[in-house]
């Protein structure tokens, strides 16, 4: 059965359930019997046997029912309840956007081998409020859900040339909707601008997944710290490189400086202000 | 009942000598103690009990206190001892600040991966003010012969668990890298992500910050003994029935020379280097049975040099990877500045004629030639804990002292997976079996068993 997003929107009259859960229910754990411990794939052997399997002890049949401990992170909420405040509240459920932000945006590997990596990262980016360029093609794919039309299964000849990421959704893309990017061979073209969650962390994932073939670097309104330039050092492809001024910050400064002068190859424009359209520049 | 008087006279004698105290006053005392010294503490620096005692302050120990009271937070009262919160005899950690993922154990793989993702969330978990100074250069390990065909292996193993380590042949590494002398080198790999090197001081003041804004509390001591409790009715396989001594106190001597008594409920050994000397103070390796194996836990101490002024036409350029050799042999830039930092780390054993320096004198001219007009100048001397058995960490409670949790023993491994490793403690403490990352293999039990857990990837 090919893998596709259509046969979502056929779903049977009546429910279909088929449970097919990696652990067995507790009956069928106690019927298999003793198990022996596995730690990462290989078996341990216990070299002491615990007191309740000894000859002659007892245990109760009813202890198959008893199978984890209290959660300990429950007794740590229950001991903060006292000295719950609204801005307690407040702050949990903005910490919880953000894990639902993170989630969002990770790299799926059902999405890949529905669309394969090229076609999954189209839809990813574009999902999201960018753009995106494919390669042998002038203009830019954007927009909403009700205005794009791409293909929902794997269909040859997308290969994505360059991403427009100034307008993500949701605050800017973060470390883990950067993996999405792993596996396009001919990225030239990258705008970050005004993503201020890209950090060392991401610009060093950027470097070691499309290092090799990214021509054009757009990190305005990133922060930029020394360690990014030694990631930006790793890019061996890098023509063309748009970084906000430094500023006072003398190590940026020297690290910028030092990077000039080992890639001659390379240009680097700091600009002050961020009124550019810079969708022409790739 | 009649008893002989001798008999009656004894029995007079031990009750008067067990101060027999009226049951009334016994309960005004413990009821109102406290209101007799004025309900001020008795000693508010030096407490009396505490429910988890961590001895040793150092990157382990910093790190089980923070995820111990992240955890936890006011539910267990968290001691930790330190000798020297100044870090005199750990100055400068230049040959410990490194993050690879280039293991082949998956405990190891997983605790590198943990690593990655605390230090990138760094700012959420130990405060805004911690910056390490991540530098991605990645690492660049080059095999001789000997070692290619299980670097092969490891890099394959490393893929499923997500790792990207790329393979590079030998003329890669001589057109992107001129300065490295190929000659005998057959494979290279270079790690893609989440590889370079950090400031590894910062992590310990955050780690030390966070948790004393937690709750944990520090105490500059020495550690000089544990007091014993003998239980007789206690019964353990592989200990003779009645001869168990559970661990029930600890003594420290302050600054001023007094020794005081801590209670606790656990106790983790996180001493490094001292932790052999710790664990003799509860008889670990000096009695029969359980207690005969000692823990193998050695100092050893390596130089790490520095190369002013590189004068060579082929300059290590931003791109420089941290570049590991099989030797041991280490080298790496030293930041922005126009110097490199390098070091070899010894073997396990010393079995060969020649002293240490001149290994690495050897080794340093052979694999980068340049260098022959460079002065090497030694920055520092750092000391780490290795152990003598399979140079593997050692973490998890001791068979016979079950209230005495171990973790020590990591080498230069320590200060990377201390995140990893932090939280193992505090799972062992609190859940008493591991959630995350499954270290049961790194426990003290494969040296009563004698199986070696070697990680491959290590130099």
């Amino acid at each position: 059965m090919a893998l596709n997003l259509k046969s979502l929107h056929l779903r049977s009259l009546y429910p279909t359930f088929r449970n097919y859960c990696d652990y067995k229910s507790i009956y069928e754990r106690d019927e298999a019997g003793p198990q022996p411990r596995k730690v990462h794939g290989t078996v341990y052997p216990d070299w002491r046997r615990p007191w309740v399997q000894r000859d002659g002890e007892w245990h109760s049949k009813l202890s198959i029912f008893v199978e984890k401990s209290p959660s300990m992170h429950i007794l740590n909420a229950m001991q903060k309840i006292p000295s719950l405040t609204i801005q307690d509240i407040k702050e949990w459920w903005t910490d919880m956007k953000v894990v639902q932000e993170i989630e969002n945006q990770k790299y799926l590997p059902e999405r890949v081998a529905a669309l394969g990596i090229n076609l999954a990262a189209v839809h990813f980016f574009t999902y999201r409020q960018c753009a995106v360029r494919l390669k042998g093609q002038q203009q830019w794919i954007s927009g909403d859900l009700t205005t794009l039309n791409l293909p929902d299964s794997y269909k040859d000849g997308y290969y994505v040339e360059a991403v427009d990421c100034s307008k993500f959704h949701h605050n800017g893309i973060r470390y883990e909707g950067l993996q999405n990017l792993s596996g396009l061979n001919f990225l030239k073209g990258l705008s970050l601008k005004n993503n201020k969650h890209v950090d060392v962390w991401c610009l060093d994932r950027i470097a070691g997944n499309n290092g090799s073939s990214l021509e054009y670097l757009n990190i305005e309104g990133c922060n930029l710290c020394p360690g990014g330039i030694y990631a930006i050092a790793r890019m061996e492809a890098l023509k063309l490189l748009k970084i906000t001024d430094p500023g006072d910050n003398v190590e940026l400064q020297v690290a910028l400086s030092m990077l000039e002068q080992e890639r001659p190859n390379l240009f680097i424009n700091a600009s002050n202000d961020n009124d550019e359209n810079d969708l022409e520049e790739i | 009942m009649i008893l002989p008087r001798v008999f009656l006279n004894s029995i007079k004698r031990s009750i008067h000598s067990s101060k027999h105290k009226h049951p009334f006053t016994r309960t005004w005392e413990t009821l109102f103690s406290e209101a007799k010294s004025g309900f001020r503490l008795k000693d508010p620096l030096y407490p009396e009990h505490a429910d988890v005692v961590i001895v040793g302050g150092g990157y382990i120990g910093a790190s089980s206190a923070y995820w111990l009271k992240t955890r936890a937070g006011e539910g267990l009262s968290v001691v930790v001892l330190e000798r020297d919160p100044m870090y005199n005899s750990t100055q400068q950690m230049l040959s410990h600040g490194i993050l690879t993922q280039h293991f082949s154990l998956p405990e190891n793989i997983y605790l590198s991966q943990f690593s990655a993702e605390f230090f990138r969330n760094i700012k959420e978990n130990l405060g805004n003010d911690i910056n390490i100074e991540y530098c991605p250069v990645g690492q660049l390990l080059l095999a001789s012969d000997r070692y290619t065909e299980k670097l092969e292996h490891n890099v394959n193993i490393q893929k499923d668990y997500g790792i990207k380590n790329k393979i590079i042949t030998v003329e890669d590494i001589q057109s992107r890298y001129p300065w490295i002398n190929t000659s005998d080198i057959k494979l290279g790999c270079i790690g893609t992500e989440s590889e370079g090197v950090f400031n590894p001081k910062e992590l310990l003041r955050g780690y030390i910050q966070k948790s004393q804004e937690l709750g944990a509390n520090y105490i500059k001591c020495e550690m000089v003994g544990f007091e014993m409790e003998v239980q007789r009715d206690v019964l353990m396989e592989g200990i003779v029935p009645g001869t168990f001594q559970k661990l029930n106190r600890l003594l420290y001597k302050t600054d001023d020379g007094e020794v005081h008594s801590l209670r606790f409920a656990a106790c983790i050994v996180a001493g490094g280097a001292d932790s052999a000397h710790i664990a003799k103070f509860a008889k670990i390796g000096e009695s029969k049975g359980l207690l005969k194996e000692k823990l193998p836990i050695q100092k050893r101490e390596y130089n790490t040099f520095s190369i002013e002024n590189p004068k060579n036409e082929m300059a290590l350029g931003l791109n420089s990877p941290f570049v590991m050799d099989t030797s041991g042999l280490w080298l790496r830039r030293n930041g922005l500045q126009n110097s490199l930092l390098c070091g070899q780390i010894p073997s396990i054993k010393d079995d060969s004629n020649h002293s240490a320096s001149e290994v690495f004198q050897a080794s340093l001219l052979n694999r980068y030639p340049h260098f022959k007009d460079s002065e090497v100048k030694e920055v520092s001397t750092e000391l780490t804990d290795c152990n003598t058995y399979d140079d593997t960490g050692i973490i998890g409670p001791h068979p016979y002292h079950s209230n005495l949790i171990l973790a020590t023993g990591f080498g230069r491994q320590g200060v990377q997976h201390s995140p990893g490793i932090g939280r193992a403690v505090a799972e062992l403490v609190i859940d008493c079996h591991y959630n995350a990352i499954d270290l049961t293999r790194f426990g003290f039990d494969r040296l009563l068993t004698n199986e070696p857990l070697i990680e491959t990837n290590v130099y």
